[in-house]
């Protein structure tokens, strides 16, 4: 039983193309069903944002290749030469290769991002409870899964953030630790800013004010963030209550200055103040960095930080895709040990039965041989077997091994007579 | 004895390097053996000392006081591993306690620290107090070092990795602060003691070890007082901080060198 995918991703396709063939959570069943019925014995549909894929296990690799293709064009209401243009097949071990880098993040738009692996077994466990998959799917995907886990706890892959609102609040956490009772205090209303505003909160800042030149602007952002709406006049009153103070207007000169943080310094006791200023021009006057426990980022601070971070992630990505490669050779390996390991066992079987056979009928023929000269017949049996055994069973595990298990089962199948039922 | 300690050495050495290797790498594995190591060298260095303690007492003089010392730093922060993020952490102290360790391995036999006829009770109390309080000291100080370190990156705006790896300045500030208030009442009273033990001698007076020692404990007290009510934290704290301790051993240099 091999296995097979057929899909179209982030790299193959533009978005306008995937858009097309995405499939809902509650069709995927439905997408492996018409993937089984086409020819697949088993079948696993995903489809994230970046990625539709068709998994499907059967004897007939050629078959199941067809049905899955077929499965996905129809996904995407019948468009078969769109999909012929930007999806991609593989099978058999290239298969399990694809999919543990699937699960493993290797093969992500953002390597190392850690909502594949939750998708993956969102959809596996979608299929499964519909009886979709079978004994090779399960088996490829819960190693596959397995070895994510392994990824993702032995390398740093995910380790690092790589987006600037998420930057931001990494920084936050450096100076403050947790986030939880400290407040935030949004400047300005412009998207970048929101997005940082929101992660901080999601991280646990309690307290966020939004102050803007237009105060209902200001009151319409602070319901969407759960926050405060405040004008932009009480500013200089928010630098003392607030941690972390986010800056995005399009104010064309410094809107915080040195002598301002300096004199909300003093009135903080000296407890440490954050600044992340995402506005160009900048907000925050950046000499402000040099006041002792006031950390002032610019846009360019943080961009500099993710894209280090990014390349972090891509180090360790070489190290994960080794131990990827490793661990699916090791699983094609057991797959292929596992094809061969009936065939092996009837073989040794009809031999032993032989060698019985024939030391008995030798025995007999040596009418009261000491007890000595009978082991040494019998020895001697013993290793012409073990000697025959040893090369057949050795060329079966490296045949299987190199793909060629059905081919080499059936040749020996045939030669040593296993399948007849008197010998 | 000596090949015992010198295998506490290399074991503490040993965790160094695994510490250093989980700075260097954020791979948990590093980590993981890390905090293994510590826990044997911390496991080998208790039956090393409790063995040595059982067979010369109090003869073990400067080496044993060191050995505890560089035993306790090592203590202070496993124990401090179960509540705060501070894995980094691990690099710098148990780099103090490898050093410690070591100058106790290459220390004097006997006991440096009691000269002949002036060992008595008192001056042992005020020893041992006052290397507990050096000890906490120096915990708190090598948590200072990393603020300093760890602050100096966010200022820079560091894209090196190590930033990312190195504990928060709160955590760094609060475990500092708590270093400090827990070895000043011990350094309080060894300085009492001594200073019982030089007016029942007759000694004191502006030695160089007494100024040394009185100047320490003003720094310390300083910190204390501005942290405490002032709101201070940060930079200037860490490095107060630092300074109180180059001052304390500057006092037991001194005492070393018979300068007291």
């Amino acid at each position: 039983m091999s296995l097979v995918v057929v899909g179209l991703n982030h790299r193959t396709a533009p978005v306008k193309i995937r858009e097309r063939f995405a499939i809902p959570d509650s069709a995927l069943g439905a997408t492996a069903e018409v993937a089984r019925a086409r020819g697949c014995t088993e079948s696993f549909v995903i489809s994230t944002c970046n990625r539709v894929e068709v998994y499907g296990a059967g004897p007939d690799l050629q078959r199941v290749d067809e049905a899955l293709a077929a499965a996905l064009g129809e996904a995407g209401d019948g468009r078969v030469a769109v999909l012929r243009d930007h999806c991609y097949h593989h099978s058999g071990d290239s298969a399990i290769r694809h999919l543990f880098r699937v699960a493993a993040s290797l093969d992500s738009m953002v390597v190392g991002e850690p909502q594949i692996l939750g998708q993956m077994k969102a959809a596996f466990r979608t299929c499964r409870e519909a009886g979709l998959t079978g004994p090779a799917l399960n088996r490829a995907v819960e190693r596959a899964f397995a070895v994510a886990k392994r990824v993702r706890s032995q390398t740093g892959i995910g380790r690092a953030v790589v987006s600037i609102s998420s930057v931001a609040v990494d920084l936050a956490k450096q100076i403050f630790g947790d986030l939880q009772g400290r407040g935030a205090v949004l400047v300005g209303a412009g998207k970048m800013g929101e997005l940082a505003a929101r992660n901080l909160v999601a991280a646990g800042v309690e307290e966020l004010w939004v102050a803007n030149r237009s105060h209902d602007r200001a009151q319409r952002l602070a319901e969407t963030l759960g926050g405060h709406a405040r004008d932009l006049d009480e500013l200089p009153r928010l630098l003392l209550e607030a941690d972390i103070v986010i800056t995005s207007t399009g104010a064309r000169s410094f809107l915080i200055d040195k002598r301002a943080v300096k004199k909300a310094m003093r009135g903080r006791k000296y407890r440490p103040i954050f600044f992340i200023d995402i506005a160009v021009p900048r907000n925050v006057d950046p000499a402000a960095n040099r006041i002792d426990n006031v950390f002032v980022y610019d846009v360019d601070d943080l961009t500099g930080i993710a894209d280090e971070n990014l390349a972090e992630r891509r180090r360790e990505a070489e190290a994960a895709e080794t131990m990827v490669a490793g661990e699916a050779e090791r699983f094609v390996r057991e797959l292929a040990g596992a094809a061969v390991k009936p065939t092996i066992v009837a073989l040794r079987r009809k031999v032993q039965r032989l060698k019985a056979a024939e030391v008995e009928r030798a025995l007999k023929g040596l009418d009261g041989a000491d007890p000595k000269t009978v082991k040494a017949v019998e020895r001697m049996a013993d290793a012409i077997v073990n000697k025959m055994l040893h090369d057949v069973m050795t060329g079966l595990k490296t045949g299987a091994s190199e793909g060629r298990a059905v081919e080499l089962v059936e040749l020996t199948r045939h030669l040593f007579a296993l399948d007849e039922r008197s010998e | 004895m000596e090949t015992l300690l010198a295998i506490g050495v290399g074991a503490y050495g040993a965790t160094t390097a695994s510490y250093l290797a989980s700075l260097w790498s954020p791979r948990p594995a590093f980590s993981e053996t890390a905090r293994w190591l510590l826990r044997f060298s911390l496991g080998f260095w208790a039956l090393v000392l409790g063995f040595w303690i059982f067979r010369e007492g109090s003869a073990g003089g400067t080496r044993l006081l060191l050995g505890i010392s560089a035993w306790a730093l090592g203590g202070i922060y496993l124990l401090l591993l179960r509540r705060y993020p501070i894995t980094s952490l691990g690099s710098f102290v148990l780099a103090l306690a490898t050093v410690l360790s070591l100058l106790g391995l290459m220390a004097e036999r006997g006991e440096a620290f009691l000269p002949g006829g002036v060992a008595n009770w008192l001056l042992r109390i005020h020893i041992g107090l006052a290397f507990i309080g050096i000890t906490v000291f120096a915990f708190a100080s090598a948590v200072s070092l990393v603020y300093l370190l760890q602050e100096r990156m966010l200022k820079s705006k560091s894209k090196s990795p190590l930033r990312a790896r190195l504990p928060n300045l709160d955590v760094l500030d609060t475990l500092s602060l708590r270093g400090i208030v827990a070895g000043f009442p011990f350094y309080t009273v060894a300085l009492l003691l001594g200073s019982v033990q030089a007016v029942k001698q007759g000694e004191l007076s502006f030695r160089p070890a007494y100024v040394a020692a009185v100047v320490s404990w003003l720094i310390y007290a300083g910190v204390l007082q501005a942290r405490l009510t002032a709101g201070w934290r940060g930079r200037r704290a860490a490095v107060l901080t630092i300074c109180g301790l180059l001052a304390a051993l500057t006092t037991v240099l001194f005492y070393s060198f018979g300068l007291a």
